[in-house]
């Protein structure tokens, strides 16, 4: 028991800031964002080829970070002012990001196992420390983006998910709104990437195959139980988060568990995705009641 | 004589699927703190008038002309802090996934030096259920509650000019008759020049300064406030319609 | 309703995941070793060389074995969790097949052996982790020097190579191997596919063959190739069965069984006693020529010799048209 719950903690916690991107574009911009499938990979590549060149993994984080958010950036000015959907949009990117990871890449896999990582001193140490560090990391992650959901500017980006015609009428720039969203959720995802590649020891060109169907899947199981259980609309932007860190770790929980129970693995994709399509199905009804 | 506050100048849009223009020619002048309103059957042109003005619909024909401006060539947004549109449906007024307050926060905003009462006294004015409902999201509230919050926050800051493109006709006759009431004392009371459409004659009678009727695009009829008195319900219906 | 069944399933699952099997606990003598082997995605070249792998350990170990499948089917958090799962279970050893399990397996298992198979990683890789490696990438050496005997009069060969990091190094081994036995190897370099049309529009006259090495980009367009050398009679010899069935003459390679046998006399090795890092990276020796007969009979070339050369050499000869149907394991 100790062992599945320890593998499904660490195997949620690098894919937090992950499901934190999900969060923003599914449920505060209300767009499914594939662009994440590739900024995943993008954040890793990055990460790796210049952690691998010798150069500080902090820089290269920060620039896999960056090039997260430009990923973003390019997928709002292809909605062209909210005209294409932003579901075409982001696999439109994620499309042109195949071509782009494996330029920046060079090779379809860079192996990170002997250089030197944002995480490699503390593991190196013991693996405790290692995990804890990770933590550390996704935790600074964590309440920077709680800060910024809660300050007007989270506000305006609920708004903006909500009735950007409105917001516009209101005076707002929907552009630089839409921008910024969908550039924080990629950078996000990025973060994600660099965290993942650091510690399964690669970066991968295959890597973020069907990573935000899983996360959006996570964050609507999340969701289905805390929201419900949230009273107080002030307190919505924490129970989003919480429902986010509790659907990807119950994800995790469930495909370990599977796992344990010997299910043959050709049916885990279907069990999952069943179970999947039963919230989405009530996550929908109950969103269309009045 | 008071100034002219809004001016259509020669007023044409088109739309490339359809002979006729939606609208053609309009010639007319607002002054300050008229309430005017537009009467015409469906597919008269009224409501196209009024989203030319908020700068949904674009057109390049024609003048408005708003304190010496011409604001058609004025993006949505930099008419926002002017021109003030409520609509029947209140996706259109609110942010229906967001709170009272959150609603609130946001039109405030653009207005930083303003002080004003708490968000609560101000909303029982229009509506005392709104305020023990500030931490509600507004798609919680009834038809009548959102409408009266909208007019709430519409006139926050008074605009230019309030646009009420029928904004009580999705609503049950007695809560439309309620707000209508509340809407005309509001703009009367605080001075704020509004357009308003409606197919309710008598409400056009009881609380329109003015009227203007459209025809299939045109201006078919103009009555001033003197020529109002005289009229009945059943007069201003076959003068209009 | 639906809401109901959700949840009801939901909490199924909570509770049967929750239920760890207890462990057979038998007496140690006879328990078994314990091997994992992580398949990264479904393919039939993955399931050759885990019954090369199974069937080689099987045979030549004293004590009973037992393997422990891992398919992640192309799902990188699956196979995460899958490798969870076998340190959950005190694997004694781990084989993951392909470079990108074998990463992960390093980066994860630090406390037991782990023999990747089919992983082309630097020898840097292997400092942190008790890893083993079954290379089976085929040196360009050993390709150049095949040619040259199939072929001996022919001097004048291209090589075709995409911009790859990882080829440059093999396309420049292969020139200077070229260069050792008298053979001139002109390189054209392609940055994308469309430009392999030109290139083998542009081809030199005096080119007597075109040499592909294992390279994706070029190998995902050599019916181009194909066609050209079937045009101007001239050789397309390659490093992968692929490239043979989709249009060139033959290719020196590696049988995926092969690379299990390989993989598995190391695993004995390393359950004998020895560090898996004092086992140097394990390169494969037992060689298969695949032919394509259509295609040797269009490009003018010599099915016989090369017969003859891999019989002299003792590799395999697989004839890629019978394998399509196969008829041949």
């Amino acid at each position: 028991m100790i062992g599945l719950l320890l593998a499904t903690l660490t195997q949620s916690l690098t894919l937090i800031p992950l499901a934190l991107g999900i969060n923003l574009s599914y449920t505060l911009l209300r767009a499914t964002d594939m662009t994440i499938d590739g900024s995943f990979v993008l954040g890793a590549g990055v990460f790796a080829q210049l952690s691998t060149m010798g150069i500080s993994p902090f820089i290269a984080f920060l620039v896999a970070l960056t090039c997260g958010a430009l990923a973003g950036t390019f997928t709002a000015f292809l909605q062209n002012g909210g005209k294409v959907d932003p579901l075409l949009a982001g696999i439109l990117t994620s499309f042109i990001l195949y071509s782009v990871n494996m330029a920046i890449m060079g090779r379809p896999n860079i192996n990170l196992l002997n250089t030197p990582t944002l995480f490699s001193t503390a593991f190196a140490h013991s693996t405790t420390l290692g995990w804890f560090s990770v933590a550390l990391a996704v935790g600074l992650i964590v309440v920077a983006f709680y800060t910024l959901l809660q300050s007007r500017f989270g506000l305006c980006l609920r708004a903006f998910g909500d009735n950007p015609a409105l917001l516009s009428r209101q005076g707002y720039n929907v552009t630089y709104l839409r921008v910024a969203g969908f550039s924080l959720n990629n950078l996000l995802a990025a973060a994600s990437g660099a965290i993942t590649a650091q510690i399964i020891g690669y970066a991968d060109i295959g890597m973020g195959v069907g990573m935000t169907l899983v996360g959006i899947g996570a964050i609507v199981l999340g969701q289905h139980l805390i929201l419900p259980l949230v009273k107080k609309q002030y307190l919505r932007a924490g129970s989003e988060l919480l429902a986010a860190f509790i659907g990807i770790t119950l994800y995790f929980f469930i495909l370990n568990g599977l796992l344990r129970l010997n299910i043959n693995p050709i049916y885990l994709k279907l069990l999952l995705g069943v179970l999947l399509a039963l919230f989405l199905r009530t996550a929908t009804q109950k969103a269309s009641l009045p | 004589m008071m100034m002219p506050l809004l001016h259509f100048e020669n007023l044409t849009l088109r739309h490339p699927s359809l002979e006729r223009p939606i609208l053609h020619h309009i010639e007319y002048t607002v002054q300050q703190g008229d309430c005017v309103v537009v009467l015409g059957a469906n597919g008269s042109g009224k409501s196209s008038l009024l989203k030319l003005l908020d700068g949904r619909y674009k057109t390049n024909e024609g003048k408005i002309i708003l304190k010496n401006k011409n604001i058609l060539s004025l993006s949505t947004q930099e008419r926002a802090g002017c021109i003030h549109t409520l609509t029947q449906n209140a996706q259109d007024n609110l942010f229906l996934n967001l709170t009272l307050f959150e609603n609130y926060q946001l039109i405030q905003n653009k207005h930083k030096a303003d002080e004003i009462d708490s968000l609560a006294d101000y909303l029982r004015a229009f509506n005392p259920n709104l305020a023990t409902k500030l931490n509600v999201l507004v798609a919680r509230l009834s038809g009548g509650e959102q409408q009266a919050f909208a007019l709430a926050l519409a006139v926050l800051y008074p605009p230019e000019i309030l646009l009420l493109d029928e904004h009580t006709s999705a609503l049950d006759p007695k809560t439309a008759e309620h707000l209508m009431a509340l809407t005309a004392h509001i703009i009367h009371e605080r001075q704020i020049t509004a357009l308003l459409t409606t197919h309710n004659v008598n409400h056009a009678l009881a609380y329109g300064d003015r009227i203007l009727a459209l025809k299939e695009g045109l201006v078919h009829d103009r009555i001033e406030r003197n020529d109002k008195q005289n009229l009945t319900a059943e007069m201003l219906m076959a003068r209009c319609y | 309703m639906k809401r109901l069944l959700a949840h009801f399933s939901l909490v199924t699952l909570l509770l049967l995941s929750a239920c760890d099997k207890p462990h057979n606990t038998r007496n140690p003598a006879q328990k078994p070793i314990q091997i994992g082997i992580i398949i990264p995605i479904e393919h039939p070249a993955m399931d050759e060389i885990t019954s090369g792998f199974e069937d080689t350990l099987s045979a030549t170990l004293k004590q009973p074995v037992k393997f422990q499948v891992m398919r992640a089917q192309g799902d990188i958090n699956l196979q995460r969790a899958m490798i969870l799962q076998l340190q959950n279970k005190n694997i004694d050893l781990y084989a993951p097949i392909a470079t990108q399990p074998t990463e992960m397996t390093a980066a994860m298992i630090k406390d037991r052996p782990i023999v990747g198979l089919a992983a082309l990683l630097p020898d840097s890789a292997r400092e942190h982790s008790q890893l083993a490696l079954v290379d089976d990438e085929i040196t360009p050496t050993q390709i150049i020097q095949f040619i040259h005997a199939v072929y001996p009069l022919k001097t004048q060969f291209t090589l075709v190579y995409s911009n790859n990091d990882k080829i440059l190094p093999q396309v420049n081994e292969a020139v200077a191997a070229g260069k050792t036995l008298g053979i001139q190897i002109n390189t054209r370099m392609i940055t994308a596919l469309p430009d392999l049309y030109s290139i083998a529009q542009s081809l030199s006259p005096q080119t007597q063959g075109i040499i592909v090495l294992k390279d994706v980009l070029v190998v995902s367009g050599i019916a181009t190739l194909s066609k050209t050398a079937n045009e101007k009679h001239i050789a397309l010899i390659s490093a992968d069965d692929g490239s043979v069935q989709n249009g060139s003459g033959f290719a020196l390679g590696v049988k995926e069984y092969q690379i299990g046998v390989e993989g598995a006399k190391v695993a004995l090795n390393i359950l004998q006693g020895t560090h898996a890092t004092d086992i140097p990276v394990v390169k494969m020796t037992n060689l298969s020529v695949f032919i394509n007969p259509e295609a040797l009979t269009a490009q003018g070339q010599d099915i016989q010799s090369i017969q003859e050369q891999a019989e002299k050499q003792h590799y395999a000869v697989v004839n890629v048209s019978d394998a399509r149907l196969g008829a041949v394991k």
